[in-house]
């Protein structure tokens, strides 16, 4: 009886942990598994290599880049929409038919498919028939970038411009998710604290800084390790528009792998860097944790 | 220190929930003034007009001889003790206090001194560094209590601060209340909805119904000379006994003023203790009184209280005997002195003359 009621809760735990089992641990561990053979998929050839792969990787300047490029997309990723979701959801914390319009309006790419979202931005940034270049070209835009020797905006189609323009397209789409979060944390803020705050002299700037950014704290970690992840693991953008160019700008890690191991057949390096991508996340997760879980204040 | 004058305040809620009726008030400076009613009534709402945090709809509120009425909040120099603290719960309690110290640029040098001495005054130099969510419900009133002391206000607001305590803190806390108001002599303006704390803490109490005030004065004043049936029932535990006569208005008498009839009981019942002496329970000419069946007997310690079935309806009353039970048959009998009257509008009426033409034998004895 003692036996069975300690481990019933094992019993009831089973179909989950077989499906964590099978489907999440056992494809990591045989990632690491791959990640140290050189595995031809032709021939069918395994052979145990170590960290040779990594080292060839590693030494490759355009892995390297893709590296580089996840990183900047991910942090000019989360410092935009966590710093514009903060101040438009302050700016939307009242309660009118203007703000519950623009509330709707904001939202509504996050519950529009990425492949519409991309397909969207593709005609705004087309530089001939793109309603961007036709804005700016009607308000004027265009003569001041001309004094700057540029003749038009190639958006998503130049090197220079192109993983800023991901960056304003993956901007759009997590923004409105972002500012709702953040709303719904204003919201349980009891009003009362903030007429403490008026009866004790507080200019509206202190009372942002040091009341609704602290008490909305938990929030704000929950979507910093949200979006950190998730920009980390951009695909279908990368996929739809630019299949990572041009020459490799816009390439991101997920999209690498991808295109290494089922376009280019290079499974070992594919691994190679599923596993680095795996650090690469678990590290900016625990330093989160380790640099900012003592400054969240939790109700 | 100042006086609160609140000049023709109208307010009105949505455009038309009016709760504060053309409301004329002046709390004199240093007082310990209680606001009380019925719950609803607008006390907090009032509270709110002098703190700045709700604007008036008509009318002025002065503090001292200024006019406030258009100023903010934190210009006001008033401090506020919130229903639920409203302190900050992601600041220490010393940060709590000196949020408002910073904001009023006080110097730092300056803060250390102020948050140590209210926090002494307080007694929670203990919990200087500790997060509201680690101390009790009496020592977060506290700190809402220091961060309300150290600005130094000129008015001391209070929207019942007690009322999330246990019976025996809440005590504790009266007490505290009634010393600082001492010590500081501040004008200190108490809300509340429990008419027992407002006669044990106030020096002058405003009893409110529907946004209007239905009587101002000392604690023992309005207990003994009620102005309104109002004030008659709502002040007193419980509060006074009030009928109709056959030909319009009312008549009351306190349950502490009423005895029961004949028997051993002597005219125990009836208090000893009150400014208009004991009742005599001879039912003589100078008495009135009515055949009934006790309905309910309460023991409250050293008094029990009961509930006699009349012809006049349920009459209660204070007693020190528990001689009678349940069921029993008892005359109750008040002494005609103790009988005080309104009109037909529920005033009180004072006029001798007057009081003999309503009452001339029609209490329904
Ligand atoms: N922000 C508001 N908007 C609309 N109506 C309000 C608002 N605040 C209060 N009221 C209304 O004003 C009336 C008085 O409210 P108030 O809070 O002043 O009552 P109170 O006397 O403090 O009662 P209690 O003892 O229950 O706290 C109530 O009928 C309430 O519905
Ligand atoms: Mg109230």
């Amino acid at each position: 009886m003692r036996f069975f009621r300690s481990h019933a809760a094992l019993l009831f735990l089973l179909p989950a942990l077989a499906g964590i089992l099978i489907f999440i641990i056992y494809p990591i561990a045989y990632s690491f598994h791959i990640s140290f053979f050189d595995w031809d998929m032709i021939s069918g050839k395994k052979t145990f290599v170590g960290f040779g792969r990594y080292e060839h990787l590693l030494g490759d300047p355009k892995f390297i880049q893709v590296i580089v490029n996840t990183v900047v997309y991910m942090f000019s990723m989360v410092a935009v929409t966590v710093a514009l979701a903060l101040f438009l959801a302050a700016w939307l914390n009242k309660s009118s038919l203007v703000h519950n319009l623009a509330q709707t309006a904001i939202f509504t790419p996050h519950i529009v498919s990425t492949i519409s979202v991309v397909l969207l931005w593709m005609w705004v940034m087309n530089p001939d028939i793109g309603l961007l270049n036709y804005v700016m070209e009607k308000m004027g835009v265009d003569r001041l970038l001309a004094l700057f020797g540029i003749k038009k905006m190639m958006w998503l189609e130049s090197r220079t411009t192109a993983l800023f323009s991901f960056i304003v397209i993956g901007v759009w789409k997590t923004l409105g998710y972002n500012t709702l979060v953040l709303l719904a944390g204003m919201q349980s803020i009891p009003g009362q604290i903030y007429e403490g705050a008026a009866l004790d002299k507080a200019s509206s700037l202190r009372k942002f800084y040091k009341i609704t950014v602290p008490l909305l704290s938990p929030s704000l970690f929950f979507l910093l390790i949200v979006n950190v992840t998730s920009s980390f693991q951009t695909f279908e953008s990368v996929n739809v528009i630019s299949k990572g160019g041009p020459l490799n700008s816009t390439n991101m890690m997920v999209h690498w792998i991808y295109q290494t191991g089922f376009e280019f057949y290079r499974i070992s390096d594919s691994s190679v860097g599923s596993v680095l991508l795996l650090l690469i996340i678990g590290l900016a997760t625990y330093s989160n944790f380790r640099l900012l879980s003592n400054k969240v204040h939790y109700q | 220190m100042a006086s609160i004058e609140f000049r023709g305040v109208v307010k009105v809620y949505d455009k038309k929930n009016l709760v504060i009726d053309d409301l004329n008030l002046l709390i004199e400076d240093g007082s310990f003034t209680v606001l009380v009613g019925p719950s609803g009534c607008g006390k907090t709402t009032a509270l709110r007009i002098i703190a700045g945090l709700e604007e008036v709809t008509k009318g002025s509120v002065l503090i001292g001889d200024e006019d406030v009425t258009k100023k903010e909040p934190g210009d006001r120099d008033v401090a506020m003790v919130f229903q639920n603290y409203a302190i900050y719960p992601h600041m220490t309690v010393k940060e709590n206090i000196e949020f408002g110290l910073v904001n009023a640029k006080v110097p730092k040098a300056e803060r250390e001194v102020v948050v140590a001495a209210v926090l002494k005054q307080v007694g929670l130099e203990r919990h200087v560094d500790e997060k509201p969510s680690k101390l009790s419900g009496g020592q977060r009133q506290r700190v809402a209590l220091a961060r309300a002391i150290s600005k130094k206000p000129r008015v001391f607001l209070m929207d019942e601060p007690l009322s999330n305590l246990d019976a025996k803190l809440r005590n504790q806390m009266r007490r505290e209340l009634v010393e600082l108001h001492n010590k500081l002599k501040t004008t200190f303006v108490f809300v509340t909805h429990d008419q027992i704390e407002a006669m044990t803490m106030g020096d002058c109490i405003v009893i409110m119904c529907d946004g209007r005030i239905r009587q101002k004065g000392a604690p023992q004043r309005v207990y003994n000379d009620p102005d309104n049936v109002f004030v008659a029932r709502f002040i007193g535990d419980p509060g006074m006994n009030v009928y109709p006569m056959e030909g319009g208005g009312f008549f009351g008498f306190r349950p502490r003023k009423v005895g029961f009839a004949g028997s051993g009981d002597n005219g125990a019942g009836v208090d000893a203790s009150g400014d208009d002496g004991p009742a005599d329970n001879a039912s003589g000419d100078d008495a009135v009184s009515w055949p009934g069946r006790v309905a309910a007997k309460e023991i409250l310690g050293s008094e029990v209280l009961y509930c006699v079935k009349t012809k006049l309806g349920d009459v209660m009353l204070k007693t020190s005997s528990a001689g009678r039970g349940m069921d029993d048959l008892a005359t109750v009998s008040v002494p005609r002195k103790n009988l005080v009257f309104f009109d037909q509008n529920e005033d009180r009426v004072r006029d001798e003359n007057e009081i003999r033409r309503l009452a001339g034998g029609r209490l329904g004895a």
